[in-house]
């Protein structure tokens, strides 16, 4: 837009034309209070504390030329009355007044009238210190009322609007910010006002009342303390708390947050401002679902296992003990006896010692970070091969950008990209969602394709036929091979029948791939019912993505939700069967974990070493395989089912208790710090590694030979290596020299992931630092005074983004298309593990979200409920070829027949008992009793 | 269920609309019709006809006063207590109202056929003092013939039930001299006042 000259206060200064007024005088370093007003929705001039004089120049009526008094100086003309600065945009030449004593005047009326029945309860009010109320007041109110502090109209209070977020009626000034931040930006319409006048009142009528997983966020944005969090009511004073930057590990977006501190006391979470991350928000997962760092069942000591109990033990013991049993297992047996599992939610230098812990100290590639549970699926190579470019900034995409959310449901797998991709369409950018259900992110799609239960392979061949078709082969620049091979496959069919097989329109398929193809930035976001399909579909996404151009450049290329905070940091450094850091294949593979538990079973794996997973909880197999082996290690902040199975049972320090880094699923990494002391006697678990190593080192000859020969001859072994994709592996040339095991702190290691590991170069802490331009929010003239609440700068450096992988030069993408997954099976219905954001997540003990988590149930369509005669609540059972599963059912209008979705992860309900892959096939019977 | 008893109504009405929503609040009076009242329930069905998020239609219904979330009786009897209807005596009237049916403001006589209710500015300041019964106007009630408004009104309860209390089908009356007179839709404005003592 072009920029207009507008005078503030005397100064004279640009802006873009359309900016309104109260966000132009910002721009120029002058601030206008405001309450409903917040820049990240549109103005509703609701609380009419913005207003400001406002003028004009004066034109001839003749000449439409501006009249110029005396002195050459153009005559303005004042609007007669005062105007909300919010709803005026600015226009040439516009003169507006802030400090004039009729503004002043209207912003002491405006206040008096705010506070007339304001209870003046600061002094046990949780927003008190971070109130724009108070701060407006201070700033821009009259220093007395003329009402009488008894006539204030008192309610009763507080009002739930929900479990977690609490009304005071007193309080709220009816600014609406909250209604709208649910209805604009979040998409839950949740929030409403009830009666009118003086009884007006915000109130919600979903089921279960405030069903929204953004709904902290309104108690920010709320400039008064009306609305308060029951996770942090009456906690503490917000002067007392100190920030402790962290990155939440919860889900793969990796939002910047608080840990806001208290001594050593969390006393509640908080947004960090990332624009390129997460804005200025944060989901009620992130912020109430931490409380589980200061849980009482926390484990505080190591435990040694004697007979049928554990004692507590000291840490020379335990770790004396591990060492021993692992030397023993591995000069007896060898390194493949031994195997380990780490937590895709564990630090970036956790992961990359514990691979070096097995790789280098052991002699073992039996590493994963896979559960070992049937549907685990394969290591998710494309994410990270056709990651968005280094300088991805999803806040900055709008008209231009196609995005394609495929086999996804980002408000349960990752909740805040339902956020950005809502701010994206807004902005301009097209959306398309292709899923074989609804799911809430379709309500905010330029165009949903709902493709037939099965049809996802046919859907994307389909689109990346019709790209081949207008030529898109010759737009790839990258090193590939084995386009012959797709462009052989995908022609073997009609467009036509595979748009069937889709069963999505043809049209339809036209107007996705034209999008893709004309976009300036594409984006493909796919989740875990794309990946249940296998990498047949991924692979076909990938080369749509190639064949549209949209890779290898910053804005473009795919983002995959995987599980957990970290999977794409244990991607990355090498904790897997398969691959080094940094994707570099290995002649030799370990043994993914779902193979592990039939070798433990079967005595070809001896020891383990489980760091954060649960296997035990849900897998019967890992039970077996626990009982089976011979020494096992768990490493946790919890008594798992898994550790109850140990010999060793390891504290681990959580993720506010230590410093690390973490990789989100657009591959930039982020810093977190240490908000408190590990809890107990726990440490973190990079330090549980070394120390052991240190101890293995000392005690046995290294296993060093085969690595190092490996090393040697990186030729040979590129030659024969094929990564899980067929892509041609091109070995690191650096000989690998391995470092002494003598980390002081995490940034040493992180400083050796820098060195060692390609993609990950110049990430080291001090280059984490660096803040850039955090956004576009930030703390500007006086900011703090009226956003406080949402204030909170990112001082604390805004992460690093990885370069794709394919932009190395490093990588050959091979396009060569596998064949669909043959399915046997002749169960007529499908399953589908549901991800869930509240769904078994150990995690989330102790916080508030308990209370919502997900029941059990088998959720079947309305078709086949009335095939089948079943109503919601009918107990039913469902049959696989390996087992069978019963539970209440709920009848889900919107799902398509053919479909069975059970809520994955759920304690009550484990699903891995009946699965036969990533995708099972079953029967469904009503259960009579 | 509304959908099983009305639907043809129903059909009708969403219609009449480019968009579902629209149709909000005609359903919302339908429903009330129905029901007697505006229950939790009855607002989420229309919610669901229409497709809105349940607050939306809660938000509605708590705006106006014309839809009663609460059982009110055969016939909802409004006064306005605004300034002009006040000079005239409309604090009188209300006395004499509560006085006689044995209940103040926002109750219901036990035997369910009143209810009664204060309002603002009913838009007739000219014919004060107002009385809305199921949106039926009644121009120039003064308080010493409240009795005879509310007899009337008992006499004509068979008519309210049938219409219902939404006044979907509400008409304007006078009282008159001669007792309560109907005043036709297309009768030409009239200054004829009631008679005052």
């Amino acid at each position: 837009m072009p920029d207009v000259t507008i005078t503030v206060d005397g100064r004279s200064f640009s802006v873009p034309a359309g900016t309104n007024v109260v966000d132009a005088a910002r721009m120029g370093g002058i601030a206008i209070p405001v309450f409903c007003y917040h820049p990240r929705m549109p103005a509703v001039g609701m609380c009419r504390m913005c207003l400001v004089q406002v003028g004009m120049p004066k034109l001839d009526p003749a000449t439409r030329q501006p009249l110029m008094d005396a002195q050459g100086q153009p005559v303005i003309a004042l609007m007669p009355k005062l105007q909300t600065g919010c709803t005026t945009p600015v226009s040439e030449g516009m003169v507006i007044n802030t400090k004039t004593e009729e503004v002043q005047f209207a912003q002491k009326g405006v206040l008096e009238f705010l506070l007339t029945s304001h209870p003046l309860d600061c002094p046990v009010c949780d927003k008190g210190g971070e109130c724009p109320l108070q701060n407006l007041t201070m700033e821009w109110g009259p220093g007395q009322s003329r009402f009488d502090y008894n006539d204030k109209v008192h309610f009763e209070k507080p009002v739930p609007l929900g479990d977690l977020i609490l009304l005071d009626r007193e309080r709220c000034i009816l600014c609406s910010r909250c209604v709208r931040f649910q209805d604009e930006l979040a998409d839950d319409s949740v929030l409403g006002f009830d009666h009118r006048g003086r009884n007006w009142m915000i109130v919600s009528k979903s089921d279960p009342p405030f069903a929204s997983k953004f709904s902290g966020n309104t108690t920010d944005i709320c400039p008064v303390g009306a609305l308060t969090t029951a996770d942090f009511r009456f906690k503490a004073r917000v002067w007392e708390l100190s920030s402790k930057p962290g990155i939440c590990t919860l889900c793969p977006v990796g939002c910047n947050l608080n840990f806001d501190m208290r001594h050593d006391r969390l006393m509640r979470v908080m947004p960090r401002e990332n624009g390129a991350v997460n804005d200025i928000w944060l989901c009620d997962k992130g912020r109430f679902g931490h409380r589980f760092i200061e849980h009482e069942s926390r484990l505080h000591a190591p435990l040694i296992r004697h007979g049928d109990h554990f004692v507590e033990a000291s840490w020379e013991e335990a770790l004396t003990l591990v060492a021993e049993k692992l030397a023993a297992v591995q000069s007896a047996r060898g390194g493949s006896a031994i195997a380990g599992l780490a937590a895709p939610r564990l630090s970036n230098e956790d992961l990359y010692l514990f691979q070096r812990l097995f790789r280098e100290q052991l002699g073992s590639n039996n590493l994963d970070h896979h559960l070992g549970s049937p549907d685990d699926g394969d290591h998710d190579d494309l994410g990270g091969l056709l990651a968005v470019g280094k300088g991805t900034n999803l806040m900055e995409l709008g008209a231009g950008t196609t995005v394609l959310v495929f086999g996804a449901d980002p408000e349960e797998e990752a909740p805040l990209y339902l956020l950005r991709l809502r701010a994206l369409v807004q902005r301009g950018a097209q959306l398309f969602v292709a899923n074989q259900r609804a799911t809430k992110l379709e309500r905010s799609a330029t165009q949903a394709l709902r493709y037939s239960v099965g049809g996802e392979l046919a859907l994307a061949r389909a689109l990346v036929r019709e790209l081949l078709e207008r030529g898109a082969a010759e737009r790839i620049k990258l090193k590939h091979s084995g386009l012959d091979a797709l462009r052989k496959q995908v022609l073997a069919q009609t467009p036509e029948q595979l748009a069937a097989a889709a069963g999505i329109a043809h049209e339809q398929i036209v107007a996705l791939a034209t999008a893709l193809l004309e976009a300036e930035h594409g984006l493909i976001m796919y989740g875990a019912e794309a990946r249940s399909a296998g990498l047949a579909l991924i692979e076909t996404l990938g080369a749509l993505a190639v064949l549209s151009g949209n890779v290898g450049k910053p804005n473009s290329g795919m983002i995959a939700l995987l599980p957990g905070g970290n999977s794409r940091g244990a991607l990355d450094l090498g904790v897997r069967p398969d691959a080094r850091p940094g994707y570099v294949l290995m002649p030799q593979r370990g043994l993914p974990a779902q193979q592990l538990w039939s070798a433990a079973r079967d005595g070809h794996v001896r020891a383990l070493w489980i760091a954060g997973l649960d296997p035990a909880a849900c897998l019967p197999d890992a039970r077996e395989a626990l009982t089976a082996a011979e020494f096992v290690v768990v490493q946790e902040l919890f008594m798992s089912e898994t550790a109850r199975m140990a010999d060793v049972v390891l504290p681990a320090a959580s993720v506010a208790e230590r410093d690390g880094t973490y990789t989100n699923a657009e591959r930039r990494v982020q810093r977190s710090r240490a908000a408190r002391a590990p809890h107990g006697q726990s440490r973190p678990d990079w330090q549980i590694f070394q120390d052991v190593a240190q101890m293995l080192a000392d005690m046995m000859v290294l296993p060093h030979p085969r690595v190092e020969a490996e090393g040697a001859k990186p030729a040979k072994a590129a030659k024969g290596a094929k990564t899980a994709k067929g892509q041609n592996e091109q070995v690191v040339t650096r000989p690998p020299e391995p470092p002494r095991w003598d980390y002081l702190t995490p940034d040493e290691v992180a400083a050796e992931i820098a060195e060692r590991v390609p993609s990950y170069g110049g990430v080291t802490y001090e280059a984490l630092a660096a803040t850039g331009n955090p956004g576009v929010w930030g703390r500007q003239a006086n900011e703090a005074v009226f956003y406080d609440g949402t204030s909170y700068e990112n001082t604390e450096g805004i992460g690093i983004a990885l370069p794709s992988l394919i932009s190395t030069g490093r990588f050959t993408l091979s396009l060569s298309p596998r064949p669909a997954p043959v399915v046997k099976d002749e169960r007529p219905l499908l399953l589908l593990a549901q991800p869930l954001a509240y769904g078994g997540d150990p995690l989330l003990r102790g916080s508030l979200l308990e209370r919502q988590l997900a029941q059990p149930a088998i959720v079947i369509s309305q078709s086949d409920a009335e095939k089948l005669n079943i109503q919601n609540g009918d107990r039913v059972r469902i049959v696989s070829a390996v087992g069978e599963l019963s539970a209440a059912a709920r009848v889900h209008a919107d799902l398509p027949p053919g479909l069975v979705m059970v809520p994955a992860g759920l304690p009550g309900l484990c699903l891995s008992r009946i699965q036969t892959g990533p995708r099972t096939r079953v029967s469904l019977v009503k259960v009579v009793v | 269920m509304l959908l099983q008893t009305h639907q043809a109504e129903i059909e009708t009405i969403i219609g009449r609309y480019p968009s579902k929503r629209s149709a909000v609040l005609p359903l919302l009076y339908l429903a009330q019709d129905t029901y007697g009242y505006l229950s939790p329930e009855a607002i989420r069905e229309v919610a669901e006809i229409l497709e809105l998020p349940p607050t939306q239609v809660f938000e509605v219904v708590g705006f106006y006063t014309l839809f009663y979330d609460r059982p009110v009786g055969t016939w909802v009897i409004q006064v306005c207590d605004d300034v002009p209807c006040c000079y005239v005596g409309a604090e009188e009237l209300i006395a004499a109202l509560k006085a006689t049916l044995g209940i103040s403001e926002e109750q219901t006589t036990a035997d369910g056929m009143f209810t009664l209710q204060r309002v603002k500015c009913l838009a007739s300041c000219d014919r004060a003092p107002v009385v809305q019964a199921n949106l039926d106007y009644i121009y120039d009630v003064h308080a010493e013939r409240a009795e005879e408004l509310l007899n009337n009104l008992r006499a004509r309860a068979a008519e309210a039930k049938q219409r219902g209390v939404s006044g979907r089908f509400a008409e304007d009356y006078l009282l008159g001299p001669q007792g309560i007179v109907h005043i036709p839709r297309d009768a030409p404005y009239q200054q004829e006042r009631g008679e005052r003592k």
